[in-house]
């Protein structure tokens, strides 16, 4: 029996269709994938991330213990600020992918994916076993909704009455939302401006009211998935798992920190003789690879999968991620994508999909 | 004459020659559909050949011939337009057309309201 967020009513009433991810029952789409996807490329649009699961680890000495855990420099990061990393196994496995929040001096925020989040939760209360600090889950206490789009910071300045002037990316701020005390973080998952809200559960409630009542567009995870693959975004169970490490998926940039953290060695190792690493494509056209299809050469030889691949609306033509040979990856290479009936020929490029665009 | 087979295509029977489409139920199902991947013309298939692919954005769907013939020719606009489905999925939004058909092929397909009931059971 899949979970439900406190949005569920909201979404039957909205008319969505729904789907199972990671263990929760979630909008896969309302109007429609397309139309949702270009709302949030185009002006703004809203989503139900609730299923997410936020942490909070504090102790006086949580600085040095979660630094062990997390691939995240922890020291640069200032209190009021967000960062991207991992939480890696002894062999570097990624175990999660996450941003931890630094709430204060002693206090963190970190924040995973839903159907990884209990054994994360397991994991780092394991780690934690011997330090002064522990964590414990916030599930119960705030709930999450996105804010998405060029038109992100206009629409909640108007309809929930934040004013996000001055707020940089992955930064992060304590406001009211909808009476409640909450905060906000200048961050997201689809390549646009952007905003993440955190509050209690009846407030998030109650700002996804009014952002409908003010004609938002509710978005689900169909455009939540086509927008973070044109954005280049890696996503946990396709691009990243337990057998893969940052190293194959080119993410060391945020792995990179000068100090031992649990899966360090190991990944250290890996970086210097990847097995295969993980490469955007492009395929001539609009007919999709999809996750697990086998990449191969012109004499039929397997040479690595396909992580993700979709129709990308905004890009025009069908893009993708799959890990390959090393020696494959430079732009421009020929691969085959065997989708059953026939080859597709891909090329390998390079990111963005899209180009550049302004952001705050 | 117009038949539904339970796999969600449409057929329009004008002598020997049949128009073949998805149902306006199927396109609502698939969503937004991304890709036709047209047979070639000329092709010969078997009724419930794999006639061609309708890709959505979350998923590609074998679409099945409902009759047996040669494929006469192909709703090219769909190549560049295929929301044409989503919008007119049992007009505009045509596949192909599929000549040679034997008559007797669309007996075991159903007509309108027995599809209707198909799709709410």
């Amino acid at each position: 029996m899949a979970l439900k967020t406190g949005l569920y009513d909201q979404h039957i009433a909205a008319g969505a269709r729904m789907m199972e991810f990671g263990g929760w029952d979630m909008p896969l789409q309302y109007e429609g994938i397309l139309a949702e996807h270009m709302q949030v490329r185009n002006a703004f649009g809203i989503f139900d991330t609730s299923h997410m699961n936020a942490f909070l680890v504090e102790g006086s000495d949580s600085l040095d213990a979660l630094s062990r855990i997390v691939t995240q420099n922890l020291r640069t990061l200032a209190v009021g600020a967000c960062r991207y990393g991992f939480l890696l196994n002894q062999t570097a496995g990624v175990i999660d992918d996450l941003i931890v929040y630094r709430m204060g001096e002693t206090t963190w925020m970190p924040v995973v994916n839903a159907g990884t989040a209990p054994a994360d939760l397991a994991w780092i209360k394991a780690q934690l076993a011997d330090s002064s600090s522990s964590v414990r889950d916030l599930r119960d206490s705030q709930a999450k909704i996105d804010v998405q789009g060029p038109a992100a910071a206009e629409a909640l300045s108007s309809i929930l009455g934040i004013q996000t002037d001055g707020l940089r990316r992955f930064r992060w701020m304590q406001t009211a939302i909808a009476g409640a005390s909450g905060i906000v973080s200048r961050t997201g998952y689809t390549g646009e401006d952007g905003f993440e809200l955190y509050a209690p559960h009846a407030a998030i409630a109650s700002a996804w009211r009014q952002l409908l009542a003010a004609g938002a567009t509710p978005c689900g995870l169909g455009a939540r998935d086509t927008l973070r693959l044109e954005a280049g975004f890696t996503l946990y169970g396709h691009e990243l798992d337990t057998e893969t490490s940052p190293a194959e998926a080119n993410l060391m940039r945020y792995a990179g920190k000068d100090e031992d953290f649990i899966g360090r060695p190991a990944l250290l190792k890996r970086a210097a003789s990847p097995a295969h690493l993980l490469v955007p494509f492009k395929i001539a056209g609009r007919q999709a690879a999809r996750h697990g299809q086998n990449v191969c050469l012109a004499d039929q030889s397997i040479v690595g999968r396909v992580t993700s691949g979709a129709f990308g609306p905004s890009v025009g033509q069908a893009i993708g991620f799959a890990y390959v040979r090393p020696d494959l990856t430079a732009p421009g290479t020929e691969i085959l994508i065997d989708i059953g009936r026939k080859m597709l020929t891909a090329a390998v490029t390079s990111l963005p999909f899209l180009p550049e665009r302004k952001s705050s | 004459m117009i038949r539904y087979s339970k796999e969600h295509e449409w057929v329009r029977l004008d002598g020997t020659t049949a128009t073949i489409g998805i149902t306006d139920f199927a396109q609502s199902e698939l969503g937004d559909i991304t890709f036709v991947e047209l047979p070639e013309v000329g092709a010969e298939f078997a009724k419930d050949d794999v006639l061609c692919v309708v890709e959505s954005v979350k998923a590609a769907s074998d679409i099945f011939a409902p009759v047996s013939g040669r494929v006469a020719s192909v709703n090219t606009s769909l190549e560049d337009a295929p929301e044409t489905v989503n919008n007119s999925a049992e007009d505009e939004g045509w596949i192909c057309k599929i000549e040679g058909v034997d008559p007797a092929d669309l007996q075991d397909l159903m007509d309108a309201e027995a599809y209707r009931a198909f799709c709410k059971s």
